[in-house]
């Protein structure tokens, strides 16, 4: 069975967790291929895991100066911000059972382990030496580069996650809350320490694409399977457009 | 009375707990953090399971019990942390 790639370009944060998840429910009704979707966030956009609190993370005052978009996912995990132009974002939404008779794994933590390998071997088709680490990050010589986070329903796996090109720890710092104390020139050193971006670790002249590219055969050679580019179906947009209505309510986002 | 905690657990993640306390009695209980949980409502079983607990109460069973329950799988982090990040919410009204 052949695999979709799809690129989704700019999307806004609501639109762009609608899609992923308009991609897993119909994945569940077999309506549409195991899928590895990239995607990037138009306006700038901070995304929070689905068990953090709002008002604990996000200092939605700077958000609303800064005209960054705020998003509650499906998805545990920490919140990200996501700079445009700054970072990529994959999906990967495929049934446990076709992903495990490609690449067999245990627990939920070992399908993290594959799907993130799978990523690993795209990095390293730019020569980024990348690996992972539990519970769910990458990491380039011990600094992140990457996080992942993962729901999972009806035996169907969606696991997305971000990709650094570059950084803006002042405006991360400004968008997210953290202590004062951590918005300090040597705390922002301190995280410049501890992540990495593709451009730091190749060169700023890799183009998006490039990068895009090299994660699709990535997943393919790790899978062994062929991953073909396609379009999004009538179907996932009209489903998409229902959950975008969810994602961008008040409701949702400020619901824990 | 509002209790709070933040628990670091071995491995990164943080969970943050919120006591809505009566007496000794709690009258709702809010847990944050960037952990995995799965199916992530089991988190609202959890919490539920908290409710009408007396401060004192050994957590740890109930909160096991509520993870049973719930067929809920756990993702950096454990019951025993949740446990844990609830104590150390409950202590913080005698400090």
């Amino acid at each position: 069975m052949t695999w979709r790639f799809l690129d989704t370009g700019d999307g806004d944060a609501y639109w762009n967790m609608a899609l992923d998840e308009a991609i897993l429910a119909l994945r569940i009704e077999d309506k549409v291929p195991a899928t590895l979707r990239v995607y990037t966030w138009k306006p700038s956009a901070v995304s929070i895991g689905y068990f953090q609190s709002l008002e604990e993370e996000v200092n939605l005052e700077a958000c609303k100066a800064l005209g960054v978009d705020v998003v509650r996912r499906i998805t545990g995990g920490g919140a990200v911000y996501h700079e445009w132009g700054g970072e990529l974002t994959y999906s990967l939404v495929a049934s446990e059972e076709e992903l495990k008779a490609k690449r067999f794994f245990a627990d939920i933590q070992g399908s993290y382990r594959v799907i993130c390998e799978a990523l690993v071997e795209g990095l390293r088709k730019l020569g980024i030496n990348a690996e992972f680490k539990p519970i769910n990050d990458i990491v380039v010589n011990g600094k992140k580069i990457s996080g992942n986070a993962q729901t999972r329903r009806r035996g169907v796996i969606l696991q997305h996650g971000t990709i650094l090109l570059k950084t803006d720890i002042p405006t991360m710092f400004k968008v997210l809350k953290v202590s004062k104390e951590k918005v300090s020139d040597k705390a922002i050193k301190a995280v410049e320490d501890r992540v990495t971006t593709i451009y730091r670790e190749v060169s700023c002249n890799i183009t998006l694409d490039d990068i895009k590219e090299a994660l699709r055969k990535g997943f393919a050679e790790f899978f062994n399977v062929e991953i073909r580019p396609s379009t999004v179906t009538q179907s996932e947009i009209d489903l998409a457009s229902e959950y975008r209505k969810r994602f961008s309510s008040w409701d949702w986002i400020a619901r824990r | 009375m509002l209790l709070r905690s933040e628990y670091k657990v071995k491995g990164g993640k943080l969970i943050k707990v919120a006591l809505e306390v009566e007496g000794d009695v709690i009258k709702s209980a809010k847990i944050y953090g960037d952990f995995f949980l799965y199916p992530e409502d089991a988190i609202e079983n959890i919490e539920q399971a908290l409710k009408g607990v007396r401060l004192t109460s050994d957590f740890e069973p109930i909160i096991a019990e509520a993870v049973k329950i719930s067929g809920a799988e756990l993702l950096g982090f454990s019951v025993e942390d949740l446990a844990a990040a609830v104590r150390l919410a409950s202590h913080s009204s005698f400090g």
